[in-house]
């Protein structure tokens, strides 16, 4: 990785308030291209606030938001040509085939349909949905509308992958599978970007982490540095407790 | 373990609705509670999305609701005379006696009035007989008593059919148990609870579920008041009855749902639900339309002689019908019919939910074969919108039944002669042509809008403006609905020749109609949506609604088939179209955002709110100075300065001071702009002159000049310097403030100064009289010139006075 490289990401002083509650308060935060990076952080620390900024849903009260090199409120559409994006609980379309939505988000993407039609099989086999495209997608369980978002999110293979809590719901291979596929995605010089609360995934996965604690960055780095800055000894899931003031232990 | 009472848990479910129905309310004065907190400075509280997103669009909301209120006041008022007419029609072949009687001495000739108690309480329990003898005065019903009775009796069983067909419009169209996959029902199962106390408990719901008390209280409240009770008497016993009526719809709609979750699969629950709606939506239509058909209205009198008094006596029918209306008798029936309802609905659904919520009805299965891959024909938006209607029962049952709702509607408007009324005239078949198009373009898109909104998180995550891909929708069903009366208009054609003329010259405009009844059905809908997060949103009733009446707005100037109407329509409702879009592409980025507003920033919008405004308050305030004594022409003065002060008042309240800069500043010396002006003072009295000259030259042109004419031919010397005045000073001032700047500069911050110049003028043509247009258009875009041009506005105030002067010269009675 070029460490002079412009980040892909990059997130300056950034501030959200709603009335008098301020969800994200200045921070800070630079993802460079090709890297896995997770956001950690305990529920309601400002991880879903900071994803929805970087998808331009919100606006920033204070700070920057870009996203390879544009202003995600500003130049949302512009931003979303280069974003693949799945929310915590994604809703589809009454009376849409599984397939049917991805179709609609890739053709939405302008992609042609045997391009579509690739990928989905691919993707849909790999992930164990290729059975259930043919079912309405609102009957769909929780999991299963997790991996069509997930489809629909990767359908154009975007530059950056924004996932928000994305083994939520999962069963056991299709989070294996989501970890392959994230890997993959890195390798193949993409950038994966995710909150999660399981540190376990966090450790195993991520180039870089950041740990989010009532707003703020509380430590952000790769593994190796957190443990340099906090002690060889530290796991991960200890940090984290530490920085979180959850002392659960 | 902890169980609620029976009691608690009633009193739990009615606090809990009743509170999310007030939550909506004081979100809205939470604006006024920020402003004091500041004042005081009192630390902020948290402010929550829907606080702030009620407050989104308000401008555009008042815009839609103020241009449609006028149009269904318009219309409630001749569908009301029609109705008082026919029934004393009907009532003098009943009576001939008692119509001989009152022949000659107007409508007003009634026994003297009983006086009723206003304290309920005071009044007896027996059956008190009120109906031969009405009381009068200004609140009263003014019929003889022969038409009373059956007004009376009409009205209860239309009452009763209006209720039915609420219920059943309910059924089908508002209840998300039937049609959504996950419902709430198996959320409340999770509690410890028996199943009949929790069935008999969500009855209370019914009570309070949005603003059903208050609006199903409103009609027997109305009818107290006319029939003599007090004012808060009748207030007392709408909302008493009120309470019977939410209390049986709610009986009735929990058992017909949950029979349908529990008995239907989905797709059939759709039919089912499309079925009732359309019903439903009928039957409404023949109750207000039905006054008008003196067939349906003999119909419905031999219908209320042939059945039996309880059906008067029934919650829907709110007790009235055969001359019992306040008897203690009536309100018995109908609370018995009502606990009937309630036994009833309670017992039945828990039988029907004894082994739980069927999973396996509550969806629809998709062929869970993998090999047989569908391929799609239509692709991207089309595809999706054409799969929902082909796939939506509720949605194809009921656009398909769409046509034939509208021609029920005109088989009623038309007073029972359909055939002849609409094969008869042109003007008729075109307006039933737009209407039947026209009706589907609007259920299409609320329905499929409803939807979208839902999932707004898909559209948002695509490299597509939001506005773009709702915009898009609401060309797919403008071209649908446009292509189908095409065809209409065309089958007509050759089945009419000799209509051909009269259905062609209106087609344009029905197709032009038809586009902008969609776009503007979408807009409409999107403004009035409160969109909580990405996949939450709340949807105001309002939005369902005004779309209609704007359609049947455009449905009469088809019908008229006036040229002037039909162009006037056409430039209103295209202006109405471009500021709801403007304010909804500049603002739509932020539908997401709760905390932080849009930039202010000048529309169109403003300066049609402003136009409007203007207008309605001359019209308004003239009446003050007038019913005080003061002479006309100092009235019309008056009432003119007052209202542009106000104008500029609001102007500069609500834009000014927020930062929004109106006029764009000087852009050419003083002496260039007045050289300018007096060229435009030129051309615009040389348009004047000639329009004028061109007027008297055209036979058919005559009335409209005597008509302007006459306003100046007055004796009276107060009237003439009022007009005069109000041409040269009040109005060049606040029309130019208007439409130079807040519409000229709220286009042209979006479009080119051709369009904008075009567009204004347009606007600017067709709120004056037909007899001026051509030479005021020709004002306008020479002052919207001199404003491109020079940035001022005192030229363009001079040249609009100058041409006014010249005009009043020309006009003047020699």
């Amino acid at each position: 990785m070029d460490a002079n490289a412009a980040p892909l990401v990059s997130i300056r002083s950034l501030v959200k308030r709603f009335g008098g509650f301020t969800a994200v308060d200045g921070l800070s935060l630079e993802i460079p291209a090709g890297c896995l990076f997770a956001l950690l952080g305990p529920n309601g620390a400002g991880k879903t606030t900071t994803i929805k900024l970087l998808m331009g849903l919100l606006k920033p009260t204070e700070g920057t938001v870009t996203v390879c090199g544009m202003d995600a409120f500003a130049d949302s559409v512009a931003v979303k040509t280069q974003v693949g994006y799945l929310p915590d609980e994604p809703v589809f379309y009454d009376f849409m085939r599984g397939r049917e939505i991805i179709r609609f988000c890739g053709e939405m993407r302008g992609l042609p349909g045997a391009v579509i039609e690739e990928r989905c099989k691919s993707l849909a086999e790999r992930l164990q949905l290729a059975d259930a495209l043919e079912e309405f997608a609102e009957n769909y369980s929780r999991g299963m509308k997790k991996k069509l978002g997930l489809i629909c999110a990767m359908i154009h293979e975007p530059p950056l992958l924004i996932l928000d809590e994305p083994t939520n719901g999962l069963d056991p291979h299709s989070t294996v599978v989501l970890h392959a596929l994230m890997k993959e995605t890195v390798d193949a010089g993409r950038t994966v970007f995710f909150s999660t609360h399981l540190l376990d995934q966090a450790e195993k996965l991520c180039d870089r982490v950041a740990i989010v604690r009532k707003g703020t960055i509380a430590a952000e780095g790769t593994l190796a540095d957190l443990r340099r800055s906090f002690g060889q000894d530290h796991s991960l899931e200890r940090l984290f407790f530490e920085l979180t003031d959850s002392a659960a232990a | 373990m902890h169980r609620p009472s029976t009691l608690r848990l009633f009193g739990l479910f009615a606090r809990t609705a009743a509170r999310r129905f007030c939550n909506r309310f004081l979100y809205a004065w939470q604006k006024k509670a920020e402003a004091k907190r500041k004042r005081r400075n009192l630390p902020e509280p948290a402010r929550t999305a829907t606080a702030h997103r009620q407050q989104r669009f308000r401008a555009g909301t008042v815009l839609v609701i103020f241009f449609t209120a006028y149009m269904m006041f318009a219309i409630g008022m001749m569908l009301n005379q029609s109705f008082v007419k026919n029934l004393k029609e009907v009532g003098k072949a009943r009576a001939p006696a008692a119509a001989a009687a009152q022949d000659g001495e107007g409508p007003v000739s009634i026994p003297p009035p009983v006086k009723v108690d206003s304290n309920p309480a005071a009044q007896p329990k027996e059956a008190v007989v009120v109906v031969p003898q009405v009381p009068s005065g200004p609140r009263v019903l003014r019929l003889d008593p022969a038409s009373r009775l059956i007004a009376e009796k009409v009205t209860g069983l239309m009452m009763f059919v209006a209720g039915v067909g609420t219920l059943l419009f309910a059924i089908g169209m508002l209840s998300r148990q039937i049609t959504r996959p996950e419902p709430s029902l198996a959320w409340l199962f999770e509690f410890p609870v028996p199943r009949p106390v929790l069935f008999a408990s969500r009855l209370a719901e019914g009570l309070f579920d949005g603003a059903s008390l208050p609006l199903l209280s409103m009609l027997p409240g109305i009818w107290f008041f006319h029939s003599g009770y007090g004012f808060w008497a009748s207030v007392g016993w709408g909302l008493a009855f009120g309470a019977l009526i939410a209390l049986s719809l709610s009986a009735v709609r929990m058992a017909v749902e949950v029979l349908l979750l529990q008995k239907c699969q989905r797709r059939r629950r759709g039919t089912i639900g499309g079925l009732s709606a359309a019903l439903g939506a009928l039957l409404m239509v023949m109750v207000v339309y039905g006054g008008n058909a003196p067939a349906v209205m003999r119909g419905l009198l031999a219908a209320a002689d042939a059945l039996p008094d309880w059906l008067y006596h029934n919650p829907f029918s709110v007790g009235h019908g055969t001359g019992l209306t306040f008897s203690a008798a009536s309100w018995f029936t109908a609370a018995a019919i009502t606990a009937v309802l309630c036994a009833c609905s309670v017992p039945l659904c828990s039988r029907l939910t004894k082994f739980g919520l069927e999973p396996g009805l509550e969806t629809v299965r998709g062929s869970r074969d993998a090999a047989k891959v569908s391929r799609p024909r239509c692709t991207g938006l089309v595809g999706k919108e054409l799969l929902m209607l082909v796939r939506q029962r509720i949605v194809m049952v009921q656009v398909v039944l769409a046509p034939l709702i509208m021609i029920v509607m005109m088989y009623f408007q038309s007073g029972g002669r359909l055939a002849e009324r609409i094969l008869g005239s042109g003007g008729a078949l075109a307006s039933a042509v737009y209407g039947i198009c026209a009706y589907m373009v609007l259920i299409a898109s609320q329905v499929a809008m409803n939807m979208e909104l839902r999932t707004l998180w898909l559209l948002l995550s695509l490299p597509r403006p939001l506005a773009d891909s709702l915009r898009m929708k609401s060309r797919i069903w403008g071209i649908a609905a446009a292509s189908l009366a095409l065809v209409l208009s065309l089958g007509a054609v050759a089945a009419h020749h000799d209509l051909a003329g009269d259905l062609l010259y209106r087609l344009p405009f029905i197709l032009a109609f038809v586009a902008l009844v969609a776009d503007l059905s979408v807009g409409i809908r999107t403004m009035g949506s409160s969109i909580v997060s990405e996949t939450t949103v709340h949807f105001r009733q309002w939005a369902a609604w005004l779309p209609l009446a704007l359609s049947a707005a455009a449905g009469q100037a088809v019908l008229g088939g006036n040229l002037w109407s039909l162009c006037m329509q056409l430039v209103l409702l295209t202006a109405l179209d471009v500021g709801v879009w403007q304010k909804l592409n500049a603002e739509l980025p932020w539908l997401t955002e709760p905390a932080e507003d849009p930039p202010p920033r000048l529309f169109l919008m403003h300066g049609q709110l402003a136009a409007y405004g203007y207008a309605a308050l001359q019209s308004l305030l003239i009446f003050i100075p007038l019913s005080a004594g003061v002479p006309p022409g100092v009235s019309i003065l008056v009432s003119g300065a007052v209202a542009a002060v106000i104008v500029a008042l609001l102007a500069d309240i609500l834009l000014t001071r927020r930062g929004v800069r109106i006029l764009p500043g000087a852009r050419a010396s003083k002496m260039f702009s007045f050289a300018l002006a007096a060229a435009g003072l030129a051309v615009a009295c040389a348009a004047g002159y000639f329009w004028l000259e061109a007027l008297q030259s055209w036979e058919w042109a005559s009335d409209m000049l005597k008509e302007t004419r006459k306003a100046f031919a007055t004796e009276d010397s107060s009237t003439r310097f009022g007009l005069v005045a109000l041409a040269v000073f009040v109005a060049p001032m606040c029309e130019e403030f208007i439409f130079r700047g807040l519409v000229y500069q709220g286009l042209r911050r979006v479009t080119g100064a051709g369009w904008s110049i075009l567009w204004s003028s347009l606007f600017f043509m067709v709120i004056h009289p037909q007899a001026s247009s051509v030479a005021v258009f020709v004002l306008a875009a020479v002052n919207a010139f001199i404003m491109e041009r020079t940035g001022r506005l005192l030229p363009c105030i001079l040249v609009h006075a100058g041409y006014n002067a010249f005009v009043v010269w020309l006009q003047w009675p020699q």
